[in-house]
Parts: C-alpha cells; structure tokens; sequence
C-alpha cells in the first residue's frame, strides 16, 4: 500500500524538459521571432568589422589581392597618429567642429519650430509637410546646389550683400566648413522638429493643468514639465542624428571634396581620400576602425545617460 | 575665265570621283564587318564627355552599317575611374572596351585588363586605309605607349594654353604675356584695375585638378617630379617650390574662391566675362567659342602658355578607347573603335562637338579659320614637345600615376591656401613619394 502511495511522489519530482514547460515556451516565442534576422544583421556586422581590423593591420593597395598584402602591425594607426604627413587630426578636430556645429544648433531649432507647430496654429500641418522636404531630397543633389548658391556670386551671397553690404569667400578655407553646416543645418534641422513634434503631443496634460492651479508661469511649466518630460526622446533624437551626421559623405564630396587643403575633410571624406583615392587600404581601414571607436563611444555615453534620466525617480 | 571654270570642273569631277572610291571602299569595308559580326552586342564603358557625345549618331549609323548592337555604359568621369579600378582589382570585366583616361592606361595595360593594339594597327585586314592611324598626332599617340606597345587608340587629345580677352587685352594696350613675369603683371593689372573683372581662372580643387594646374607651372620653373634619369621622385629641387610659390602669387589676382575651383567654374569665370585670362585645357575651347554658352564668344585670343625660368613648356593629356582583353568580340570591337577614330569620319566626329586630335583637322586651313584655336593648340603641342624632350612628362606612365597625383595634389593644395608651408609640403610630398616608388639610394 505504501508502495502504491510512493510511486505518484517520485513521479511528481522526476526533472520536465524546458520545452514541455508552456511558460518557458511562451517565454522563448519573442527570441525564437528575431533570432534569424539578428543572427544575419549580427553576422554581417560582425563580419565586417572583423575583416576590416585585420585591413587595418595589412600593408595592401586598392586593387592588389587580399593575401599580397604585408602584415604590419599596428604600423597604420601609429602613421595616421603620429606622421608628420598625415591630417587624421586636423580631420578629428574638423569632425567635432562639424557634428557640434550641426547637431546642436539643429536640435535648438528643431526644439523651438516643434513648440510652435505644437500651439495649434493655422496651417501647422501643411508646414509640417513642407518641412520634410529637405529630409527627402537627394543628398548629392543637395550639394550639388549648394555649391553653386555658396560661390562667390551665388544666391547665398545675394542675401548677405543685401542685409549686411558685403559678400564672403564661403568656399575659401576659412568658410568652407561653416557653409557645409549650413547646408546640414537646413537639411536636418527638420529631423528634430518632426520627431520632438511627435513626443510634444503625446505629453500629458495634467501636469500643465496641476501647474496652472499652482500659479506656475510658462517658463516655469517649460523648464519644470515639458524639458524633463522630453530629455529622454531629445536624447533618443540627438543619438540618432549624432551617428548619422558622424558618417555624413556625400554632401562634402560633392561641395568642395574635403578641401579646399583639409578645410573639409572629416573622417569619411578621409576614408575615402586614403582607401580610395590614394589607394592605401590599410591606412583607410584604420581610419574606419577609429571612427566606428568614437561612433560606439558617444553612442554609449549618450545611451548611458539616456537610461540614467529615465531610471531617476 | 574659260580655263578658270574647265579647272574647277575638273576639281569638282575629281573630288566627286575620290568621294565615290571612298564611299566604295566604306561600304566594302562594312560589308566585311557586317559578314563576320553581325547580331554581336558590344558593351563600352564611357566617361560623360562632348567627344563622346559627338561618338552617339556615328554609333547608330554602325549600327545601320554594320548589324553590330553597341550599348554605351555612360557614367561620371570619376566613377568610371573607380568601377575600372574595381574590375581590375577582381579580375573581371564587364566590357568589349573602355573610355580610358591617359593618367589610367598604365594601370589597366599592367593587369592586363586592356589588350596591347599592335596586332590590330598593323593587320592591314582589319584596318581600313581611312582609318590613318599615323594621321593621329604622335603626342597624343604615344600616350598611351607603355612597355613598347600602344594600349589605346586615343581621340580627344588636350594640352594646356592661354585664353586671353582679345578685346579687353587691346582696349587697355596689354600685350599677351610671353614670360611668366609678364602673365601675373597683366592679371594682375586686370584684376586691380578693371571693375568687375579678376586676372586669371584655372582649376585648384583639392586632389587631382591641383596637380593638373600645377603640372603647368612645375616644369618652367625647373621643379620636377620624378629624376629623368632614374625614375625616383625628385620633388624636393628649388623649381618646385618656386612653381608652388607662383601659383600662390598669380592666385590673388584669382576670382575670389579659386582654390575650390573644379574645371567647370573655372570655365564659368572666364565664358561669364569674369575674368580677363584662363589658363585651361584647349578642350575648353569649342564651349568658349560657343555663343550660347559664352558671353565671350569671338572676343577670345589664345597663346602658347608664356616661357618660364626654365624654359617653355607645357603638357598633353587625352582619352582614348581601349580593347579590353577579355572581349570575346574583339574583331567586332575594334571594327567600332576604327569607325569613331578613324581619319574618314573626322568630319562627322568633328561637326558633332568632338575634340580633335589627328594633325589632318588640326592642320586643315578651312577649319583653322572656323576655330580660331586651332593655330594655338598645334603650338602648344610643339610646347609639350619641349618637355619630353627633356625628358619630363605631366602624367608619369606609371600604374602607381593616381597615388603620386594625389600626393601632390594633397599637400600642394594645402600649401596654396597657406595651410602649411611649401616647403613643409614639398618635404611631405618628397616622403610620401619616396614611400610610393623608393627613393634614390
């Protein structure tokens, strides 16, 4: 009798598998979905940046086969840092100035044009569209007609001879860079308004109405309501923008080529001119290496802080 | 007056008579290319170019003569440059032949992606006797001779010379500048005196076209490029840096942002009535002359470019049509690379905007008068000829050409703007160089 009432216990105990466990299953189901295309996207990426650090470590010329090349170390990344010939700082520091220079001037506008298409004004959806008009546009286009606008008898020196009676060298060395922003700024300055447009009305608005009641101005509602609840989505905005305008070639290319010297050679163009043009393709692909490195970097302190505003109470 | 009519007479019967032989002998030939080739689909990669544009009713026309398909593959010059890099490096083609640039041919002829053409000129089977090979001025052939043999059949040659506001010029009583001491005083005389107008346009681009220009005024002033003697980069002599230090001096009597300036806003500045000289490519010319893209059409004087310290001098460039040796269509390709270059469709090639380069339509009389560039680009042949007499040459035939260019091109362009020092740059240069093909030692 004891023996009959034993025998349900231990089958009771005897170990399932994970897969006859509907919970564990159900659990797995999302894993299962994206696992094909993350194994693809993360073969293809991890790949890649594996076949370009071994690049980057090769003597190799554009054109010669892989396995002539000579294996030399870490020799390309100390050239590109320390040779007297190389402009890869001069290109960091035009980099900086570039991505400061339009994504910070970008997300100020963009934040002011979206706080006023909030304010149900007339026409604000018909100016929306409008606005997206730069984003679509061709890039190489873009910069095929701002070359002409920004030479010395073009259209953006008609205005400024107008306003200030005087006309600038805007291809020469020392505006180069600035009309390259300009252009970036007029086409992406839509980018932020678009998406904070979006973020702005989906706020709450109880906080506004609580505010009201408490006699809060509208600075104070902006400062204490609106910028704490949008930071999150500004970051999201500014991280995206950020890797994009880190990577941004054509525009450059087709205004002034990253000249005139290395006046606007950022690290792509500099990619570019050393893999291609001058045909060093270890050289190249360290410089690739390098810009994925500070990519990743602001991407990930961006991302960190991201998180920390979110999680704080 | 009788004599005068039975000699003209005559003359027309004669003409008509040549005429009818050459027709005779045109339709025999496509009769023969139509017989071996007809139903055959030719791919050529090409460059946008007038040349090329004047190539398009001629191909419809072989077409209709011959039953041979031809598909042009038009793209950007640069991106040509780039997808025949491309095939070279992966070994494979796409196309029967190839629009190659002169400063290209030694890389395709070392990888034996395009087909030495010897056996093709000298195969008096192949060739018509309308196609005159040797009628093609010898600069512009022997560009494209690498290790002994030719590569390419070229057909839009150009060298360099001076465009010069023949008005303006004798309204202010200056002489045309035959010393380059001369040239910058009268751009520069231009450019302070006259209201509205700058001195002198020219490409300086970052890259390429700064070594373009620059080739121009490096030789004159005794700078080099590579020791004559050996080979090696020789960039580091005083001439160099005293061509750098001009192109620097002649650049403040410039249009305001010239150091951007690609070819065409350099063309722009001058057809525009900005500037009072230019010193550009003669291929510039027939749109110079062009009233409806030139304010200064007819206005225009040209010149050799002026003698320098070192003597006088300038270079030659060109394109011309490669076989590529993987074409299993050969006979068909080369049927179409005679029938676009050869000496009996000159006029058809030339009323269709191409650039000349067969001494036969430079030297014609009657198309001297039509194109009064003409004269001045046959002397500034003879001035090119100067420098491979000396032993020197604009474009190094070398596979390693594009990297030496950009290295110059780099650094010089850096130093024109007073970015760094030219002598920082020439040290650079000289480096870099030496990095690319060895140094002397």
């Amino acid at each position: 009798m004891s023996s009959q009432r034993a025998e349900p216990t231990k089958m009771k105990h005897k170990p399932q598998p994970w897969w006859s466990n509907p919970r564990a299953r159900q659990r797995l189901i999302p894993f299962a979905l994206i696992a094909p295309a993350f194994l693809v996207v993360f073969a293809l990426a991890a790949y890649s940046f594996v076949w370009l650090v071994y690049l980057s470590t090769q003597d190799l010329t554009f054109g010669q086969p892989v396995h002539e090349g000579r294996p030399v170390g870490l020799a390309n990344y100390i050239w590109l840092l320390t040779n007297s010939g190389s402009i890869f700082w001069i290109s960091v520091r035009t980099t900086a100035i570039h991505v400061l220079g339009t994504t910070l001037p970008e997300l100020l506008l963009g934040f002011a044009i979206a706080l006023l298409l909030n304010r149900q004004m007339r026409g604000g959806s018909l100016l929306t569209a409008v606005l997206i008009i730069p984003i679509v546009l061709m890039p190489s286009m873009v910069g095929l007609v701002a070359r002409l606008y920004f030479t010395y008898d073009g259209l953006v020196n008609f205005f400024v001879e107008t306003f200030t009676g005087s006309r600038f060298n805007w291809s020469g060395p020392e505006r180069a860079l600035t009309s390259v922003i300009l252009v970036d700024i007029w086409e992406w300055t839509p980018f932020f308004i678009l998406i904070l447009l979006a973020g702005l009305q989906t706020l709450p608005r109880e906080p506004y109405e609580a505010a009201l009641v408490d006699g809060a101005s509208r600075w104070q509602s902006f400062r204490f309501i609106t910028l704490p609840m949008m930071f999150p989505l500004i970051l999201t905005a500014l991280v995206l923008r950020l890797m994009d305008v880190l990577r941004i070639f054509d525009v450059i290319y087709v205004m002034f080529g990253g000249g005139p010297g290395s006046a606007t050679t950022t690290l792509p163009l500099l990619t570019y001119r050393t893999t291609l043009v001058q045909e060093y393709v270890g050289r190249g692909s360290a410089v690739s290496i390098m810009l994925i490195i500070i990519i990743v970097t602001l991407t990930y302190l961006l991302i960190q802080l991201r998180a920390r505003v979110t999680h704080q109470p | 007056m009788l004599k005068k009519m039975w000699m003209l007479g005559l003359m027309v019967l004669l003409l008509a008579g040549l005429s009818h032989t050459a027709l005779a002998q045109d339709e025999e030939w496509a009769a023969g290319v139509r017989a071996a080739n007809e139903g055959t689909e030719l791919i050529i990669a090409v460059a946008s170019h007038p040349s090329v544009e004047a190539f398009k009713p001629m191909i419809r026309d072989f077409e209709e003569m011959t039953g041979i398909t031809v598909r042009l593959d038009e793209m950007e010059e640069g991106q040509l440059g780039q997808k025949l890099t491309l095939e070279v490096a992966n070994n494979v083609t796409s196309y029967d032949a190839v629009m190659a640039a002169v400063e290209r041919s030694p890389k395709l002829a070392d990888a034996a992606y395009s087909e030495p053409l010897e056996p093709w000129i000298n195969d008096s089977m192949k060739t018509p006797d309308w196609f005159d090979y040797e009628d093609i001025l010898s600069a512009y052939r022997d560009l494209f001779l690498w290790e002994g043999q030719h590569w390419a059949i070229p057909f839009a040659g150009e060298s360099v010379f001076l465009f010069y506001r023949s008005d303006l010029f004798e309204e202010h009583g200056i002489s045309v500048p035959t010393t380059y001491d001369e040239l910058l005083e009268a751009a520069c005389y231009f450019h302070n005196e006259v209201d509205g107008i700058s001195g002198v346009s020219f490409r300086a681009r970052l890259g390429w076209e700064f070594t373009y220009t620059w080739s121009i005024f490096l030789f004159p002033f005794g700078g080099q490029m590579v020791d004559p003697m050996t080979g090696t980069p020789a960039l580091d002599v005083p001439g160099t840096a005293d061509s750098l230090n001009y192109m620097k001096a002649l650049a403040e009597c410039a249009p305001v942002g010239v150091e951007s300036y690609s070819f065409p806003e350099a063309w722009d500045a001058f057809a525009l009535g900005n500037a009072a000289i230019m010193v550009e490519a003669t291929a510039a010319a027939p749109e110079m002359e062009n009233p409806e893209k030139s304010l200064v059409a007819g206005n225009i004087g040209y010149a050799q470019l002026p003698t320098g310290p070192a003597g006088s001098f300038t270079g030659v460039w060109g394109w011309g049509i490669a076989m590529t040796a993987a074409s299993e269509n050969k006979d068909a390709t080369w049927a179409l690379m005679t029938y676009l270059t050869g000496r009996g469709t000159q006029d058809q090639y030339l009323a269709g905007g191409g650039i000349p380069s067969r001494a036969s339509s430079l030297g014609d009389e009657e198309l001297q008068m039509a194109n009064p560039y003409y004269g001045a680009t046959l002397d500034s042949l003879a001035q090119a000829g100067n420098l491979f007499a000396a032993g020197h040459s604009v474009v190094i035939p070398i596979p390693e050409w594009g990297q030496f260019s950009e290295i110059m091109g780099n650094d010089g362009a850096r130093a024109f703007i007073g970015e760094i020092s030219v002598e920082e740059a020439i040290t650079n240069m000289q480096a870099a160089a030496e990095e690319l093909l060895g140094s002397a030692e």
